[in-house]
């Protein structure tokens, strides 16, 4: 089981599946730029959360970015 | 002494014998079925849905079928046809499951036709499930699912990458309450002060900010503890910078993230760690 997931567009990592049982839907932060002191959207930006039709059924995921891959797997038992 | 009394005429209300509607209030007619939503957050279990229907045969038919939850906060919805008669009793059974209160919301009615385009004409069961106790029609209250106590959650959020800041999304189909927030932040050797600075957003626009008020100096690893009427502080010799955040609910797709004045490519944030109280909201 995948333990732990590196975005590839933020290179954040994050656990899939928290210490209770329940899903993590990782999604980048914004680049803030402390000369401006504005903070902005990466264009390529992934964002997990699903996307829910008129009827809160899930119809996908917000944006797919450069996706993510696994860091840390559990060894099987 | 006490005095007896005596009725010495004949009641005035009477009560038929024959034809008596059964103590039931829901006739359910030719193509009704039962309707049941629900929105999960966990790990799926099968809920089981009892309903029991005495018939114009005057048998009680007992139907038990199974639902299964989604794990993402949508909605996932079972029909069950139900035989003609009148509606006894409705049970959603969770016994067994790792529910709480937050987890699973759960919503049971009637509607003509057994498919999304069917007509709902009623609602009999709308609450949260758990494995401690049955939902249960008659008997039960509508609740609304982001009223009364939520789930108490520790969730460890993303941990950026050094110069990136902290940012966490509030899930789709949840609303929190944040009620604390850990994280450490180490500055590279940039010779500049850092201020640490928490920001609420609508997911576009901020609309609060909190400060910290210590000046985080170069090559300095600190850990810094948000809590709701914290006070703020610059207390350099406790062991986490304070932090007042505000109270406040948030709803999905807001965010809580830090924005860091002077933040260098080499500053590093951890993963935060969140204590929030979590509500499904539809």
């Amino acid at each position: 089981m995948t333990t732990k997931l590196k975005c590839g567009t933020c290179g954040g990592t994050y656990q899939p599946i928290q210490a209770d049982g329940l899903r993590y839907f990782h999604a980048c932060p914004p680049v803030y730029d402390p000369v401006t002191k504005v903070s902005q959207e990466r264009p390529d930006r992934r964002d997990e959360n699903i996307i829910v039709d008129g009827a809160s059924r899930s119809v996908g995921i917000r944006a797919e970015g450069k996706g993510a891959v696994a860091v840390e797997v559990a060894p099987e038992l | 002494m006490g005095e007896e009394l005596f009725t010495t005429r004949l009641p005035a209300v009477g009560y038929s014998k024959l034809g008596v509607p059964p103590p039931a209030p829901l006739y359910i007619g030719p193509n009704e079925h039962l309707v049941v939503d629900t929105w999960s957050s966990t790990a799926p279990a099968a809920l089981a849905i009892v309903a029991r229907v005495l018939t114009p045969g005057g048998e009680v038919h007992t139907s038990r079928w199974s639902h299964r939850p989604n794990t993402d906060r949508s909605r996932a919805t079972t029909y069950h046809a139900l035989p003609e008669g009148f509606l006894l009793a409705v049970i959603v059974d969770a016994t067994g499951a790792a529910y709480r209160r937050g987890h699973c919301w759960c919503q049971v009615g009637i509607q003509v036709g057994g498919a999304a385009t069917g007509v709902p004409h009623a609602e009999l069961i709308s609450d949260y499930v758990t494995g401690a106790a049955r939902l249960a029609w008659p008997g039960g209250q509508l609740r609304s699912s982001v009223g009364g106590p939520g789930l108490l959650r520790s969730i460890t959020g993303t941990d950026p990458p050094a110069g990136s800041e902290i940012s966490e999304t509030v899930p789709t189909g949840a609303r929190w309450r944040l009620l604390g927030l850990l994280f450490s932040f180490t500055t590279d050797a940039t010779a500049t002060t850092r201020y640490v600075n928490i920001d609420f957003d609508d997911g576009v626009n901020p609309f609060a900010r909190t400060a910290s008020a210590y000046a985080h100096p170069a090559s300095t690893g600190r850990y810094y503890s948000a809590l709701p009427h914290s006070q703020r502080g610059d207390l350099t010799y406790v062991a986490a910078i304070p932090v007042a955040i505000p109270g406040q609910e948030l709803s999905a797709g807001w965010r809580v993230r830090t924005v860091t004045g002077n933040i260098a490519a080499g500053d590093n944030y951890s993963a935060p760690q969140l204590l929030v109280e979590e509500w499904i909201e539809p």
